[in-house]
Order: structure tokens, then C-alpha cells, then sequence
């Protein structure tokens, strides 16, 4: 049966993609290659893996404030994520996606898990759907139909 | 969990709007604003703030050139006539940006184009991560919106401010419009205490060396780093530095926002210490967090780097008086830096020259751990500030090494590490 997690919709869009589970938080400023949309962060866990198209889930933004300027840069450079969902409410992502907005770039879903535990309910996930409250397990393929 | 700004039933209804808020996002002052307001409004939600309130001064992060769409995002709010509405100020730059600094002309060059969009916006020019030290600070109730880690905690804490760590944009709109949704350290709730730091073990001697405060911050941020900790047992009153550094270490190891500290702070008064979850800060606690920076005397050592944060102009003076006193000639590279506010206040005091007489390379704009903003040091760096040395090690990839002046200078005249004061704990 497909997992269904419920989101707190932090901005109200919808999209679908690969899902990348990351077990620590990132820092967008200097551990995310904004043209490359690698993770670059040599002491994280999942550094080398690339958040392109991906429907990227993480703990919790972390570092600077200056994030969301490199994380506007990965977004405008269409090497971001396709959405961004975290465990904790922090104003990182919105204000990226926001201020993309306000140049005329296209808006990600960017949602906060109601609850932090379902982290763990999404281990070994492939692919998902995120929009509308839902955080929904997706067939590879179907992200054509979001 | 403490310090979410998020309550349990979150609804987007929930955030009112004043006529003056709503009158912006209808356009009545300019397309520029309304898009800051609508950002303010969407951030707002978010957060399930209940409304937006005035904030009286803005110090905004992205005062560096971080890429073609930041620079596109400032242009076309310069071309829409966009001014800020409150006195703002702009963080420390990639690079030092007068015509004389160790800073490849390439970095200033792509930094001033960032700097001059803002200033087209009638931000203040003074590129600075400490901005208590301009005219004009914020006093007790004060609400700020500002981005800098140890500004903001300096601010909660020393000033009895209030302010968030605001993050990049966020600033920026903050500024446009003079509001800030009321969430986090704006709400009373929110700045009480969460747990009890008790320093009473502690020698008295020890608050006299600012390396203690710089100490107990890294303590603080390992081990209360997400929380509001009240900090008690202190027999005097310890210098605004000490606390500065102690506050600018607590924000690099952990994301301490507002300490209080029981006869120190302006707000610590108002709270109780009996019920929260306590800890006993001992020597051996202390002596443990700095071992990782104690390296071993007589080690070769490739450069000082002092004023991170900027440094102050008591520190400023206090270095001069050091290089008159003592007559080093450094043999390594020593960087100050600072903000061009007390840089030229130690100017008028004839004190820049002795300084720059004696070899010490004093530098405005920016930050010594900034990649290119100095000559890369190709060994271990000796400082004595604790932000520097936690964050230095990362942005540089070298040893880093804390110490009190009196070691710094003494090192800078042998090239070795030497320990020439009287820190009980290194």
C-alpha cells in the first residue's frame, strides 16, 4: 500500500519527483553546489548526492542566513529541487522560493511534516507526490500527472 | 519542543493585517513594496504569525555577490524605485572593498555591484557583522530585524532587544515595508528561559579573561544550542566583550539566539531559575572544550587572526596599547578586523598608524576567514576568538588555535605558539 504522510502546506503548490530522504540537516550556503545541485558538504552523510528534480526531505535547514541566496541560486539555475520538505517550520526555503517568485521564476511546493516521526515512515520511499496536505508514495512515471 | 515558532493548529486565516499592510499589498506604495509585503505575508502565514508588527532598524546578510539571480532579484527592486522605510545597515562583505586591501580585484569588484544595489535602496554602506557598534543601538524593547548570528544574540541578550535571526529576503522586505511578522524572540513567551547554566564554580579570577566567555559560549552552544539558557553565579559584572564573545560562540556552535544571565542581563530579573533543568559549568568543562584549540607550544604558527566579530574600539585600543607596551615585530602576519565606524574612531586617536608602524594589517568590510579576503594562511591559524576558530577551521582548512592577546602577540614575535599569559585553562 502507498505510504500517505499528512504536510503542512508552507507554500501551497504541488509537484512530484524522486524522493531524497536526507538524514541530517543541510546547509544551503556552502554545502549545496548551486549549478550543480550537489550536496557538497564533505561531513554529511549524503554528501555527493545531487537534489535535481528531487522531492527533498530533510530534518531542518541549517547554518547561515545567507542560505536562502544560494538556495535561489540553485532554484534560477533549474538545478533545485523539484520540492522541499522539512521536519521543523523554518523560514529558509519559503524565503528562497518567495524571492524566486518575485523575479518570475516558477514557485516549489515547499511543506513541513505535522509530524516530525514520519521522517522514519519514509525511509526506502523511490518516488512522491507532495501538495494539497499530503506527502503521497508515487509509481516512478506518474509525476507527469501531478 | 521549545523555541518553535510554529503553534500546534496552525491557520493561514489567523495573520490580520493592518490598513497600513493592505494599502501595500494593493500597490499604494509602489509594485516594489507590494511584492515585499505579499513576501512578508506569505513568510508570515508560514510561521502562524498573527500579525505583523513595526520593526525600527534592519541589518540585512546579502551585502556580497552570491550569484546572477540575487543580483537580478536587488536590480529589479532598484528599478522599481524601492527604498527602505527604517535605517538599515549591511553585514560584512566577501571582500574589503577600499582600494587598498589584500582582496583580488575581482571579489570587490562583483561585491561593490551587490553593495551599490543596496545602497541605491538607501541602505548605510557600513559593512559590518556588528552593528550595536554604529550610533544609534537598540535599547531595552527594541525590535530589530537583524541577520547576523552574533548581532542577534548580542542584541537579545546585552541589549534586552528583540530580534530573530532573520534570514536573507526576509531582511530585505523587512526593511522595504518596516514590518516583520511577530514570531519567535518577538513574543514574550518565547524569550523565557529553558534551562539553568550555574557558574558559580567557576574561580572569580576567571571573568576576567575574555577567553572565558569565549569558552563558556562553545560550552553554551554544544550543550544548550536549540534552547534559552540562564546563566547564574557570576560575583561581578563582566565587560560587554566578554559577553559579546561569549554570545558570538554560543551562535557558531549551536543556534543560541538570547541567553540571560542572572545580576548581567536586562531582562534576567524577571525570571525564576528554581524549576528548570539545571547544569554545573565546571573547570574541567571548560578545560575540556578548549582542548581541541590548545595546540602545543612551540609549534610553528602562520598567522594572528583577531576581530571576529569586528572588534570594538576598547579592543582596538586595548591592542595598541599592547604593541606600544610590549615593541613586537611580528614575524607572522597579524589581521585585525573591524568596522570602518571604529577604525576611524581609533584614527582620530592617532592609533591606526601605530598599528600599521608595528606590522599589524588592520582590515574593514569583511572577515579574515572569508576565503579570499586575506592572503590564504598555509598553516596554523591563532586567534582569540572562538567563532573564528570554530568556523575558520571549516571555510580554510586549517588548524585553528584559541588564545588570550598577550599569547597572539607573543606568538607573532617567534612564529611559534607561545604562551605567554595567564589563562588558567590552556
Amino acid at each position: 500500500m502507498a505510504v500517505t504522510v499528512p504536510v503542512r502546506m508552507l507554500v501551497d503548490r504541488a509537484a512530484s519527483g524522486e524522493l531524497l530522504l536526507l538524514s541530517e540537516g543541510l546547509s544551503f550556503w556552502g554545502g549545496l553546489d548551486p549549478a550543480s545541485g550537489e550536496i557538497i558538504d564533505r561531513q554529511h552523510p549524503q554528501h555527493g548526492a545531487k537534489v535535481t528534480g528531487k522531492v527533498l526531505v530533510l530534518p531542518s535547514p541549517r547554518g547561515s542566513t545567507a542560505a536562502p541566496g544560494a538556495l535561489l541560486e540553485c532554484l534560477c539555475e533549474h538545478s533545485g529541487p523539484a520540492a522541499i520538505v522539512l521536519a521543523t517550520c523554518d523560514p529558509t526555503a519559503i524565503a528562497a522560493v518567495l524571492a524566486a517568485q518575485m523575479i518570475e521564476h516558477p514557485a516549489i511546493p515547499v511543506a513541513q511534516l505535522l509530524d516530525p516521526a514520519d521522517l522514519q515512515v519514509l525511509t526506502g520511499i523511490a518516488y512522491a507526490n507532495v501538495g494539497q496536505g499530503l506527502l503521497t508514495e508515487i509509481q516512478p512515471g506518474w509525476s507527469s500527472l501531478s | 519542543m521549545k523555541n518553535n515558532p510554529m503553534p500546534a493548529e496552525y491557520n493561514a486565516e489567523q495573520l490580520s493585517l493592518s490598513a497600513f499592510d493592505r494599502a501595500c499589498l494593493n500597490g499604494a506604495e509602489g509594485s516594489a513594496i507590494a511584492k515585499a509585503m505579499r513576501f512578508l505575508v506569505g513568510i508570515g502565514q508560514a510561521l502562524g504569525a498573527h500579525r505583523l508588527i513595526d520593526v525600527e532598524h534592519c541589518h540585512l546578510v546579502g551585502s556580497y555577490y552570491s550569484g546572477v539571480a540575487d543580483v537580478k532579484f536587488l536590480q529589479q527592486l532598484v528599478k522599481a524605485n524601492a527604498r527602505v522605510r527604517v535605517p538599515t545597515t549591511l553585514n560584512a562583505s566577501s571582500a574589503c572593498l577600499e582600494r587598498k586591501s589584500p582582496s583580488p580585484e575581482a571579489d570587490r569588484a562583483a561585491a561593490r555591484g551587490v553593495v551599490e544595489l543596496y545602497t541605491a535602496m538607501g541602505c548605510e554602506p557600513q559593512l559590518t557583522c556588528a552593528p550595536y557598534h554604529l550610533p544609534h543601538r537598540p535599547s531595552l524593547g527594541s525590535v530589530v530585524a537583524w541577520a547576523e548570528s552574533n548581532a542577534v544574540v548580542f542584541a537579545n541578550s546585552v541589549l534586552g532587544a528583540r530580534s530573530n535571526k532573520t534570514v536573507q529576503y526576509l531582511d530585505l522586505c523587512a526593511a522595504l515595508t518596516g514590518r516583520i511578522p511577530e514570531s519567535g524572540l518577538y513574543l514574550d513567551s518565547q524569550r523565557e528561559p529553558t534551562c539553568h547554566v550555574d557558574c558559580s564554580l567557576l574561580p572569580s579570577g576567571s571573568w576576567d579573561f575574555p577567553l572565558t566567555g569565549e569558552l563558556i559560549g562553545l560550552w553554551l552552544g554544544y550543550h544548550c544550542g536549540t534552547e534559552v539558557p540562564i546563566l547564574s553565579g557570576c560575583d561581578r559584572t563582566p565587560g560587554e566583550d566578554l559577553l559579546r564573545g561569549l554570545g558570538a560562540a554560543a551562535a557558531s556552535s549551536g543556534a543560541v539566539s538570547l541567553f540571560h544571565f542572572e545580576g548581567v542581563t536586562p531582562e534576567a530579573h524577571q525570571y525564576r531559575i528554581q524549576n528548570l533543568p539545571g547544569t554545573q559549568l565546571t573547570i574541567g568543562a571548560l578545560t575540556e572544550t578548549a582542548a581541541p584549540y590548545r595546540g602545543i607550544p612551540g609549534q610553528a604558527v602562520s598567522a594572528i587572526c583577531l576581530g571576529t566579530p569586528h572588534y570594538s574600539l576598547t579592543q582596538l585600543r586595548n591592542l595598541a596599547e599592547h604593541m606600544i607596551g610590549t615593541n613586537i615585530r611580528p614575524r607572522i602576519p597579524i589581521y585585525v578586523t573591524t568596522s570602518r565606524y571604529n577604525r576611524d574612531a581609533l584614527r582620530n586617536e592617532l592609533l591606526d598608524g601605530e598599528l600599521a608602524a608595528r606590522g599589524v594589517q588592520l582590515l574593514v568590510d569583511t572577515c579574515s576567514y572569508y576565503g579570499r579576503a586575506v592572503p590564504l594562511p598555509d598553516g596554523p591559524v591563532l586567534t582569540d576568538s572562538a567563532k573564528w576558530a570554530y568556523y575558520g577551521a571549516g571555510n580554510l582548512g586549517v588548524t585553528t588555535l584559541l588564545g588570550e592577546l598577550e599569547d597572539c602577540l607573543a606568538t607573532a614575535a617567534s612564529g611559534r605558539l607561545t604562551r605567554a599569559g595567564s589563562f588558567p585553562w590552556l
